[in-house]
């Protein structure tokens, strides 16, 4: 399919689902078509673009940006030598976190201010070490992430000059896949203090820690709905990766995808109606975009 | 698509059949000798595997979080991951691994692996021969083995695929090769890419390299000529060998339709998974079926991308759970299972030996990073076809999987095995003066 197909077949999709509402759900769009791995798709620039990580070399992943109006992608940091992953943006798209590679087994975090074209960057440790999975909040002013820390693996947060640090989890168990909500009181994760991995949610400075979702198998990076009423998160509860929303209190539990392979890395459009995921079909992985249920 | 050296040129195009013949014909092919599959017999009556496909873990896999879960360890040291079902009674793997869950009865898991060495390097050469690196002189590795026993046939004895010889930040491992033997056992490197692409390495020395120059005598060996003249003389036999070895291949039809992945099946090729380590098993099949005695299929630094430079594969010091979860995990349970599956279907499971491993495993108590590091202790192989008797367990680690309560296989009984099923006899391997002492590992046979 040549650039200006996919850009109609796009075009077309995203007004056909935007009229037909949420009533009845289309087929998942397919946004890329080669198929190379890929992670962390979120939306930018008012839900025009959406930047994702792709496995562009066997040896390096970038963060591509894909321009929905006419197909085209591009990468985000043109001269990035080493690989980048997990991108994170402000609601203004201002502030980009993403994770770095800094050599050996080594990851830092870096934010990216880029109206004052100013980089702060979080440092690992000495040794294997590194940062994961940032998350912005322009209402809070603080990135989230995920590090090792004492007893597994904590969530921790900084402001957006990268300094302050504060941690946010403690004792046993990993937690993972920071998500802010859109007001920057909440953070959802992902958790396995009690097992395996659940949903939790816990105030921004790391109270009032409460469970929303837990099944046997896998419960992962829970995505806020822009509203924020609704997260959407990847469960494996059926016995492979699929897509499911849950209301903010944690009932309504709706699934999203239903196929024999993986559905992953869930995040918003700015309207509320759909969601980009990575999905495998036939072993590729490509971005779709996806209708949402009503709950 | 076969990348040569520095081009990509899909085969039969760009140039004809008739100048790759032509060109061949004026090499000194050892190709041209036909390899016989040896009526040796062994302890187990003759040859039960015609060809061997070593599935090299390189990085070495966390036992607890793939096939020997503790989930009554404490949290500690069990990690966060679900146990499933598999189709052997009483036995579970983690939720990472459902298709090979599925398919459990089609392979023997052995649990009590233990091996001596604790860094990549030297564990790698001591998983790969047998015997440790120090104080020398380095075996052979089991594929050089087989394959100086099984002879040069229209493709090379022993290939290994993959992005060169693995290796760790510090060096390769020592024991990728012919070892003592010299070079000459060495395998034949290949890679091959997600999308299929076979890439022969030894040519990449010969710069400009292009489909008309390898039609035209002259310009080859004018370009040939060059790349001499930028080698030392060290350099210059070993790598006349290699590159007669790697044009050789390219010079025979049945070894270019060997390594031409394109000619599979879309659904096949899916099947195995869009990944460079899904691809290269693919490619492994195609070698099986052009009678290819031993295949080494690395898992190397594609699914990783994390460190530049380096070849961690399953060196997962930091997040390890994640990187199981999100990469390993799926992508392996794809592509083994896909293997197995259609070595079966094509009726070449019974006569093909698959044995998976890394070089140890990994710790069982979670490191201070919430990941885990080295584990020569205690780990995990997996075997089958070949004449292994499938959908069983042996042997048992203890109940934090840091030691085996069974008797330990140790390196050498893996090599043994493998030889043994290749059809190299005891006796054989004495006067070959190969795995001097070694045991089968009787219980899987």
């Amino acid at each position: 399919m040549s650039c200006c197909s996919v850009a109609r077949f796009i075009c077309s999709a995203l007004a056909g689902l935007t009229f037909a509402g949420a009533l009845v759900a289309a087929e998942p769009t397919r946004l890329t078509f080669d198929g190379r791995l890929k992670m962390d798709p979120v939306f930018v620039n008012q839900g025009q673009d959406i930047v994702f990580t792709v496995l562009e070399t066997p040896t390096q992943t970038v963060l591509n940006r894909l321009h929905l109006e006419d197909g085209r992608e591009e990468r985000l940091h043109p001269k990035a030598t080493t690989a980048e992953f997990e991108a994170a943006f402000s609601t203004d798209d201002r502030y980009c976190a993403y994770v770095q590679s800094r050599g050996n087994l080594t990851l830092r975090l870096v934010i990216h201010d880029t109206r004052e074209g100013k980089e702060s960057a979080l440092e690992p440790g000495g040794g294997f070490s590194g940062m994961r999975h940032p998350s912005i909040s322009l209402a809070s002013r603080r990135v989230a992430f995920s590090i090792p820390g004492a007893g597994g693996q904590q969530i921790v947060s900084v402001d957006l000059q990268a300094e302050d640090r504060k941690p946010l989890t403690e004792g046993d168990g990993l937690n993972f896949w920071p998500s802010f909500s859109p007001d920057g009181r909440s953070i959802a994760f992902g958790s396995s203090r009690e097992g395996d991995f659940d949903i939790y949610v816990m105030n921004a400075d790391g109270s009032e820690l409460r469970r929303l979702a837990a099944s046997p198998g896998r419960d992962m990076r829970p995505s806020w709905s822009p509203d924020g009423r609704r997260l959407a998160f990847t469960s494996v509860r059926d016995g492979n990766p699929e897509i499911y929303v849950v209301n903010a209190d944690g009932t309504g539990l709706v699934r999203v995808t239903n196929h024999p392979e993986q559905d992953d890395y869930s995040a918003w459009r700015p309207d509320g109606r759909q969601l980009v995921i990575v999905s495998e079909r036939s072993g590729k992985f490509d971005l779709y975009l996806t209708d949402v249920p009503s709950s | 698509m076969l990348k040569i050296g520095s081009f990509n040129a899909r085969l039969c195009q760009g140039m004809s059949r008739r100048a790759f013949l032509q060109l061949g014909a004026g090499l000194p092919l050892t190709s041209a000798v036909a390899r016989h599959v040896a009526a040796d017999e062994t302890a187990y009556g003759s040859v039960r595997a015609k060809s061997v496909i070593l599935v090299w873990l390189w990085g070495a896999p966390s036992h607890l979080d793939t096939f020997d879960p503790k989930p009554k360890a404490p949290s500690t040291h069990h990690g966060p991951f679900s146990t499933i079902a598999t189709r052997t009674p009483g036995v579970h793997f983690t939720e990472l691994l459902p298709r090979l869950a599925a398919r459990s009865d089609r392979f023997t898991l052995v649990r009590s692996n233990r091996t001596t060495a604790p860094g990549h390097p030297d564990a790698g050469t001591v998983a790969l021969t047998g015997a440790p690196e120090a104080p020398g002189p380095v075996w052979p590795n089991f594929g050089s083995i087989v394959a100086r026993h099984r002879g040069h046939g229209a493709l090379p004895p022993f290939v290994s695929i993959g992005r060169g010889i693995p290796r760790d930040v510090v060096r390769p491992i020592v024991g990728y090769g012919g070892g003592q033997w010299g070079k000459a056992y060495d395998p034949f490197l290949l890679s091959c890419s997600e999308l299929g692409q076979v890439d022969i390495p030894e040519l990449e020395l010969i710069e400009g390299l292009s489909p008309d120059r390898l039609a035209n005598r002259g310009l080859l060996l004018a370009t040939l000529d060059e790349t001499r003249k930028r080698l030392d003389d060290s350099r210059v036999l070993d790598w006349n060998q290699r590159y007669q070895a790697a044009y050789a291949l390219l010079a025979s039809p049945e070894a270019r339709r060997a390594l031409d992945v394109s000619q599979e099946s879309e659904q096949t090729r899916s099947a195995y998974g869009q990944t460079s380590f899904g691809q290269s098993c693919l490619l492994a099949r195609r070698l099986v079926e052009a009678h290819v005695p031993y295949i080494q299929v690395n898992w190397s630094q594609y699914v990783e991308a994390m460190t530049p430079n380096c070849d961690f594969g399953w060196d997962t010091h930091i997040y390890n759970f994640e990187l199981l979860a999100d990469r390993h995990g799926p992508i392996f349970d794809r592509a083994f299972s896909t293997l197995l599956d259609d070595l079966s279907q094509r009726g070449l499971l019974e006569s093909t030996l698959v044995v998976a491993m890394g070089e140890f495993g990994r710790t069982p108590k979670i490191n201070g990073q919430a990941a885990r590091d080295h584990w020569p202790n205690c780990y995990f192989s997996l075997w089958a076809g070949g004449g292994v008797q499938p959908g069983r367990t042996i042997g048992e680690s203890d109940r934090l999987g840091e030691e085996p309560v069974t008797a330990p296989i140790s390196p050498a009984m893996v090599g043994t095995t493998i030889c043994e099923l290749a059809g190299l006899s005891s006796q054989t391997r004495a006067e070959m003066r190969a795995l001097p002492g070694g045991q089968v590992i009787h219980e899987l046979l």
